[in-house]
């Protein structure tokens, strides 16, 4: 298979349609990480191909000398701040789109329905954090990324994310607790 | 002896107090780790197919842009005959909407219109074959896209498509020449070209287009053919992840 390096290294040398495999490798990804930060699917569909179209602008400047889902979410990262004060004022709503988990053998509809409704609610008192508590505790829990990268990610050191993880899901928890009473 | 008691008392009062706490303190990191993987749950509805489409456009408009930016000296005579013919075109569209808006109760006019509009589909399926065998890439797509316009079954132009999603180096000729066949399906000879072609081309982003175009017929000779193609060596296996999702999720 080729790597995302090779790819990249095509994409800066003017071989753009090289950035099909890589949009097909990480787009779904990259769809997760924003409709977990905006709650909204049309807008986190833009912010996929916003985040590729900055991918293809800067392919350039990109050395291949580290991993480039790294540099992805770098530039994902200054695309969702770019659009958050105008997205701002469309989050904080009801709007997230309701999905509800699939009935499985051996759990009650209602457990399914109770647990349905706290990820709900969780995921509304998600978007009550600021940017920078919802970014850290959306990366921290994407399978396979590690402390070391988000740090790298976030131009911070390993503990600094520690500490950010904690402080956001204290706060996480009163926003929680505040939506639920 | 009683101030030793009430120590006691105070001290044990201590104590409850710090473990009323410690169990405080070990609630909320219990809730907060609950939360945490909670996180993980909170369901991701699928995107659109409209993201891809869109994506890919941009991409094509990027290709296009840059094609039409780089130098063209050497091909310019070329080019302009391949211009004036699909100015020809247009212009003759354009005179055949005013004939047909001021003709358009004579049945004699109307006779001619059509003669007209069969002129200019032929006209415009002559531009086009004449532009994909010798243009650069921005003005072969340009053709592409004009020749996606024609309503005529026009063999000749068919098999121009075939030639150039087939055989042309630029791979967005290749990807509109492709979409441009997908006018003159159900045409059978049609579907065999682009099965066909499945197998001949190299580009990701060509497969996976042309991957699209077979599932969305929905018929079994098109869902073995991607079959078939998943089963070829030298496949990207993402590429043939994407093939064996598509096929999961068509049914016939």
């Amino acid at each position: 298979m080729i790597s995302d390096n090779e790819l990249m290294f095509k994409v800066s040398r003017g071989d753009i349609n090289k950035i099909g495999l890589l949009y097909e490798r990480y787009s779904t990804m990259l769809y997760g990480y924003f409709f977990k930060l905006t709650g909204m699917q049309a807008i986190s569909e833009d912010l996929v191909n916003d985040t590729f179209m900055k991918i293809i602008k800067y392919s350039k400047n990109y050395r291949g000398e580290g991993i480039f889902r790294i540099w992805m979410f770098r530039i994902a990262r200054s695309v969702f701040a770019d659009n958050y004060k105008k997205m701002n004022k469309m989050i904080y709503t009801d709007n997230i789109t309701d999905n509800p988990h699939t009935n499985r053998q051996g759990i009650e509809p209602s457990e399914i329905h109770d647990k349905n409704e706290r990820i709900h609610l969780l995921h509304k008192a998600l978007l009550k954090l600021n940017k920078k508590e919802r970014e850290v505790l959306v990366l921290s829990n994407f399978e396979g990324l590690k402390y070391k990268e988000i740090a790298r990610i976030l131009k911070c050191s390993e503990g600094a994310v520690k500490v950010r993880v904690y402080r956001a899901m204290q706060n996480l928890r009163t926003a929680y607790l505040k939506i639920q009473n | 002896m009683a101030m030793k008691r009430k120590e006691k008392i105070k001290l044990f009062q201590k104590i409850l107090e710090k473990k009323t706490e410690d169990r405080k303190e070990v609630k909320e990191l219990d809730e907060m780790a609950d939360l945490y993987q909670g996180i993980n749950q909170i369901e991701v509805p699928e995107p659109s197919a409209s993201m891809k489409e869109k994506f890919y456009q941009q991409v094509d408009n990027i290709e296009n842009a840059n094609n039409s930016s780089q130098p063209i000296s050497g091909i310019l005579s070329f080019q302009e005959s391949g211009w004036i013919k699909l100015a020809a075109a247009v212009l003759l569209i354009i005179g055949g909407s005013v004939l047909g808006f001021i003709f358009n109760s004579n049945i004699y006019m109307k006779k001619q219109l059509a003669d007209l509009s069969s002129e200019i589909n032929n006209l415009r399926s002559s531009a086009t074959i004449a532009v994909l065998s010798e243009q650069t890439a921005s003005v072969k797509l340009e053709a592409i896209y004009n020749a996606a316009k024609s309503t005529n079954q026009d063999t000749e132009l068919i098999n121009a498509l075939y030639n150039s999603m087939v055989s042309d180096e630029n791979s967005n000729v290749r990807l509109a020449a492709a979409q441009a066949l997908t006018n003159y399906l159900p045409n059978e000879n049609v579907k065999s070209m682009l099965i066909e072609s499945l197998e001949l081309q190299d580009d990701p982003i060509v497969q996976i287009s042309i991957i699209n175009i077979l599932s969305n017929i929905k018929q079994e000779e098109t869902i073995k053919a991607i079959q078939s193609f998943i089963n070829k060596e030298n496949i990207d296996s993402e590429i043939k992840n994407y093939a064996r999702d598509i096929i999961h999720n068509t049914s016939i």
